[in-house]
This record gives C-alpha cells, sequence and structure tokens, in this order.
C-alpha cells in the first residue's frame, strides 16, 4: 500500500459527504454579485437566513437544474429562520427530493462539541462547501432577538458570505442546522428542531401565525431591596406601558403600570423575555400571567390573539 | 440652546413605528409598501433611518431595541 492511500481514502470520503449533501442546497441571488445558500427542507420548501433576504419578497433560486423563483412565505427575525416556496416552475428533482434535508435533522441526536462538521451551501457557480468543528454545544436558549433556539450551536470553519443559510450535516451526512452569522463575527447554527417547527407551521396555515397579545412593556431596575421584598431575583422587571384597544391583553383587565413578573410560570425580566415565551404559545390558546399591582401580585388568564397579517 | 440627537437614542416617528412593526412580523418591503400604501423606496427609506436611530446593525437588532424602548407592541 503507498503512503498516500489514506490521504486520498479521507479526501475522497469528505468530497463524497459533500457532494451527497449538496443537491439539497439552492443559491438565493440577492443582486447581481451577491448570493446566499438556502437548504430544500421538504417537497417546495426552502429555508435560509431570514436576516440576510432584507425583506425581498421574491428571489432567484439557482440549482443545478438551472434558475427558478422563490417567493418567501415567512421570515422570523428571532430565529433567523425564513420559508420559501419554490415558484410554479418546480426545479426537476422536486417531486424525487421530496424528503429534503428536513427529514432527518429534526430527529437527529444533538451535536456534541468537537464533533465534525460538513457545511454545504451553494453559490450561482456551484456548489460550496467547508469543514469545521463545534466549537460549542450547550442547552437550548434564547437568542438577543428573542426566539427560543433548540441548542445552542457554534461552529468554527473558514467561511464566506455565501455560506449564510447553509446546511450543516455530521459526518454520517445527517442533516443538522442551519449555518447563520451571529454577533461579533460568530457563525451559528440553528437546529433542525427549531427550523422544524416554524416550517411545521407554515405548513399547517400556509404563513406564519403571530401570537399577539397587545402589550407594549419597558424595563424597570429593581434594586436589592425591593428584589428581596417581592422575591425575585434578577435585576429587571417589564413594567405594562400601553395596552391596545380591543385586545386580549385589554379585555383580560391589564392595564399600563402593572409589573409582568411572569407567563405560565417562567419568570419575565423583560420584553425580550415576553416575546421568546409568546413563541411558543399558539393563537387562540391562553397564556397565565402574573402581574403586581397596587404591590399585590395577581394572576390572570390571557387569551392569545393572533396578529393582524398584511394583505398579500 | 442646541437640540443634538444622539445615535440610538432619538424617537421613532409614528410612521417608522408602524415600519417596524410590520418588519417584527416578517413583512416585506413591498408587503410593508402595500399597507401604507407608499413606494418601496420609501420603505426602505424608513428602515435605514429606523436602524440609524436605534443604533441597530441588522432588522433584527432594531425590532430587540425598539421592543425594550416600549416602542412596539407584543
Amino acid at each position: 500500500m503507498n503512503a498516500t492511500s489514506v490521504l486520498q481514502q479521507w479526501s475522497r470520503e469528505r468530497s463524497d459527504l459533500a457532494a451527497a449533501l449538496a443537491r439539497h442546497t439552492l443559491a438565493i441571488a440577492l443582486g447581481a454579485r451577491r448570493s446566499v445558500s438556502g437548504i430544500r427542507w421538504r417537497g417546495a420548501l426552502v429555508v435560509t437566513a431570514a436576516e440576510a433576504l432584507a425583506g425581498r419578497d421574491e428571489v432567484v433560486l439557482v440549482s443545478e437544474h438551472g434558475e427558478t423563483q422563490g417567493s418567501v412565505i415567512a421570515c422570523d427575525l428571532a430565529t433567523d429562520v425564513a420559508v420559501l416556496r419554490i415558484g410554479a416552475q418546480a426545479l426537476p428533482d422536486a417531486d424525487a427530493d421530496a424528503a429534503g434535508a428536513g427529514a432527518t435533522a429534526a430527529a437527529a441526536p444533538m451535536l456534541e462539541g468537537g464533533a465534525g462538521v460538513v457545511i454545504v451551501g451553494r453559490a450561482a457557480a456551484g456548489p460550496v462547501m467547508g469543514f469545521g468543528t463545534v466549537r460549542l454545544a450547550g442547552p437550548a436558549w434564547r437568542s438577543r432577538r428573542g426566539g427560543a433556539i433548540a441548542q445552542r450551536l457554534e461552529f468554527e470553519a473558514a467561511l464566506d458570505g455565501r455560506f449564510e443559510g447553509a446546511l450543516v450535516a455530521d459526518f454520517a451526512g445527517t442533516a443538522q442546522a442551519m449555518l447563520v452569522s451571529g454577533p461579533r463575527g460568530r457563525l451559528l447554527g440553528i437546529p433542525g428542531q427549531t427550523i422544524h417547527r416554524i416550517v411545521a407551521a407554515v405548513e399547517q396555515h400556509g404563513y406564519l401565525p403571530r401570537p399577539y397579545l397587545g402589550l407594549r412593556l419597558q424595563g424597570l431596575w429593581l434594586d436589592e431591596a425591593t428584589r428581596n421584598r417581592w422575591g425575585r431575583s434578577s435585576r429587571s422587571l417589564a413594567a405594562v406601558a400601553g395596552v391596545e384597544s380591543e385586545s386580549p391583553a385589554e379585555a383580560a383587565g391589564i392595564a399600563p403600570g402593572d409589573l409582568l413578573e411572569a407567563i405560565d410560570g417562567v419568570m419575565i425580566d423583560d420584553a425580550e423575555g415576553l416575546a421568546a415565551q409568546l413563541a411558543q404559545s399558539r393563537p387562540g390558546g391562553s397564556v397565565e400571567l402574573r402581574l403586581r399591582r397596587g404591590g399585590q401580585s395577581q394572576t390572570l388568564q390571557v387569551r392569545v390573539g393572533e396578529r393582524r397579517r398584511p394583505q398579500r | 440652546m442646541n437640540l443634538i440627537l444622539q445615535r440610538g437614542s432619538a424617537r421613532l416617528t409614528a410612521r417608522e413605528r408602524e415600519v417596524l412593526s410590520l418588519v417584527a412580523t416578517g413583512t416585506s418591503n413591498k408587503g410593508i409598501a402595500r399597507e401604507l400604501q407608499v413606494s418601496p423606496n420609501t420603505v426602505k427609506f424608513h428602515i435605514a433611518a429606523i436602524l440609524e436611530k436605534l443604533d441597530a446593525a441588522t432588522r433584527a437588532e432594531a425590532v430587540v431595541a425598539a421592543l425594550r424602548r416600549g416602542e412596539l407592541t407584543l
């Protein structure tokens, strides 16, 4: 056996792994020279990084079969997940590939720190591929944007902007996450489980329903004496600054000046905290809000409304 | 007296709040333009002003900053 054969085999396995995943990817053209990646998640649905779309509602999708139109049908800035539908001129492999990357991603075992990953996206000229390491694999977290994300994932890899929205898979070839850029140049992964939650809602309703209470909150800072008196560990507390008329919050009797302590038993510190908890409730259901009014704690059941959608 | 508006401290106008609350729900620029009956360029102009006032680099950052300031409804 010659000395390079192990390296050749290693190289071949890497390129085979990346090539097998490339069929799940599309390039999303954002101008003459700029593109990001998208993942064919299920059927005609494609996911990408929401922020990268910068408010577009129609984009050109490029695959190995050529170009087609895509419509943005949901854009969730809190989790950075956007869902697009491949246009009327479906891609030739749309049926054959109906399972998509999402079929395995939602149930994939969680990635562990130090594990190797392959990151596959697509540019107009063809697939773009990179290899990296899971730099951080933590528990579920809440993004600074108020999104509930199933696992904290951070990668180490040398990538450029074309990988935004790329597919991250483990070395078994199982789709695990979507790559998005985070603060301070970090490469974050949005886990398949979180993407699945959003895609499933879009499939059920045709759009992403938004829970709505009709509250505006502003943060207060609590000193130690007040924290002790109220039995709170957090230094901040959200006060109701406004209640919209004819809103669920108004119907439940919430009034400006009420202090919001908890929703469904989860302590709330600020507006982002409420946004993150609310994102996990369903319009039509109800939540239990614990409020402090006139020095007394009280609990109110509030029906969760649905935010009105603009006409399309 | 000179009033100097500092980046990240100016209040949003009513129109900017309307635009940002639509951005927060993932509405596209064109969707916002249709809803408010203005041109898509006007929407982009408003969004640029919002990012400047809230000292935000991205739409998501602007939404969070406005939520914290009590300028958006949940």
